[in-house]
């Protein structure tokens, strides 16, 4: 096992963009957000992504998170 | 009294003087290139580092006319010289971390260590190329041998020094404990990976997907032999080898070094700015091998023996 702590490598979860069939139990810090459709989702997540400069990744489930390392 | 005041050097040292400086200044000039790895690159960096050379052989140079006159406290001269190259070492350490924030991947401080280090073991360089170019210029003198001799053997003893220490302080690099070869880079969905190693699931967007696949390059270090993957392996030495790469062909986005732990192989992949593959293979090949995270396999070894 390396020394992960001190390689800063973590990223934090910025917002999720989600659709009306996803439940989110609880979002800590990050700042949530309902699209209408996938289209919608795809678009937002882009706009968010570009304002903080920040990186995406989409969960098996459809819901998109915007990171920042 | 002719004006002149009094002589207080003789030719015979002055030309001593002059040969030992030019001797340990030419020698740092030596291994001050620009090379690859392109530091360093200003003007006014090699300025430092050349009258550094200079100051550095001149202490070297005067230290056995110094001897000679029985001045024997010219000799604590060198430990200040010492202290001082400390300081190059500290100056050029700092210098590099205000410069992290403003590079395309950090160095990171395994490699700004190592690179401090450097500055100060050449300054020594100078150092004691031009007090071998000194001493042995005084013992020809001694023999009672002519001038041009004396600068002779001073040339060539400075040249002899020089080829001994320059040999014995070079390090080994990437290239030599591992074998560096491009990859192809696969994007499934958001999840990247190269020849079936995860790297990353942060191609969430489209553009993402579309830059990494089109404009992406991969590199994969394999290590020769199993214990160089220690070295490989320690995230300074990846930062090093990251740095040195985009540093060379620029940083669009997207950045990552990732270790297979089965393998033993290391993963470098990123958006470059200028594609130039060739380019890419050669500056990781030529990554020094930090002298901080180099281990003597044949030590390790004997000491597991005795175990």
């Amino acid at each position: 096992m390396g020394n992960e702590s001190s390689q800063r490598q973590t990223a934090a979860i910025i917002a999720a963009v989600t659709l009306s069939n996803h439940r989110i139990l609880s979002a800590g810090e990050a700042f949530v957000l309902e699209a209408k459709d996938e289209e919608e989702q795809q678009k937002l997540t882009l706009e968010i992504a570009k304002t903080v400069k920040g990186d995406v990744t989409q969960l098996s489930n459809g819901i998109y998170l915007i990171l920042k390392s | 009294m002719d004006g002149r005041g009094p002589m207080i050097i003789s030719t015979e040292d002055l030309w001593l003087i002059i040969i030992a400086i030019a001797m340990g200044t030419m020698a740092r000039l030596l291994v001050l290139k620009v090379d690859y790895k392109q530091y360093p690159s200003y003007p006014n960096g090699v300025l430092i580092h050349v009258v550094l050379a200079f100051v550095a052989a001149s202490i070297g140079a005067v230290a056995i006319p110094a001897i000679k006159s029985n001045n024997y406290t010219a000799v604590t001269f060198l430990a200040l010289a010492v202290q001082n190259f400390r300081d190059v070492r500290k100056t050029e350490r700092e210098s590099l971390k205000d410069l992290e924030e403003t590079e395309y991947t950090p160095r990171g401080n395994a490699y700004i260590d190592g690179i401090a280090k450097t500055f100060e073991a050449r300054n020594y360089f100078a150092l004691v190329v031009s007090l071998s170019s000194a001493a042995s210029m005084e013992i020809v003198a001694a023999l009672h041998i002519g001038m041009m001799f004396q600068v002779m053997a001073g040339v060539l003893a400075g040249s002899i020094v020089y080829q001994a220490i320059s040999r014995f302080s070079k390090g080994k690099s990437v290239g030599d404990v591992a074998a560096v070869r491009l990859a192809e880079i696969k994007v499934e969905g958001c999840e990247v990976s190269v020849e079936g190693t995860f790297v990353t699931n942060l191609a969430g967007t489209q553009n993402a997907q579309k830059m990494i696949a089109k404009e992406g390059v991969a590199v994969i270090i394999e290590p020769n032999q199993k214990h160089s993957a220690i070295a490989l392996h320690n995230f300074g030495q990846r930062k090093a080898i990251l740095f040195e790469a985009t540093r060379t062909l620029g940083a669009k986005r997207y950045n990552f070094t990732r270790k297979d732990y089965e393998t033993g192989r290391i993963i470098i992949l990123f958006v470059p700015i200028v594609r130039d593959l060739e380019k890419l293979l050669d500056v990781v090949k030529n990554t020094p091998l930090l002298e901080s995270v180099k281990k003597s396999h044949a030590v390790l070894r004997s000491k597991a023996m005795e175990d």
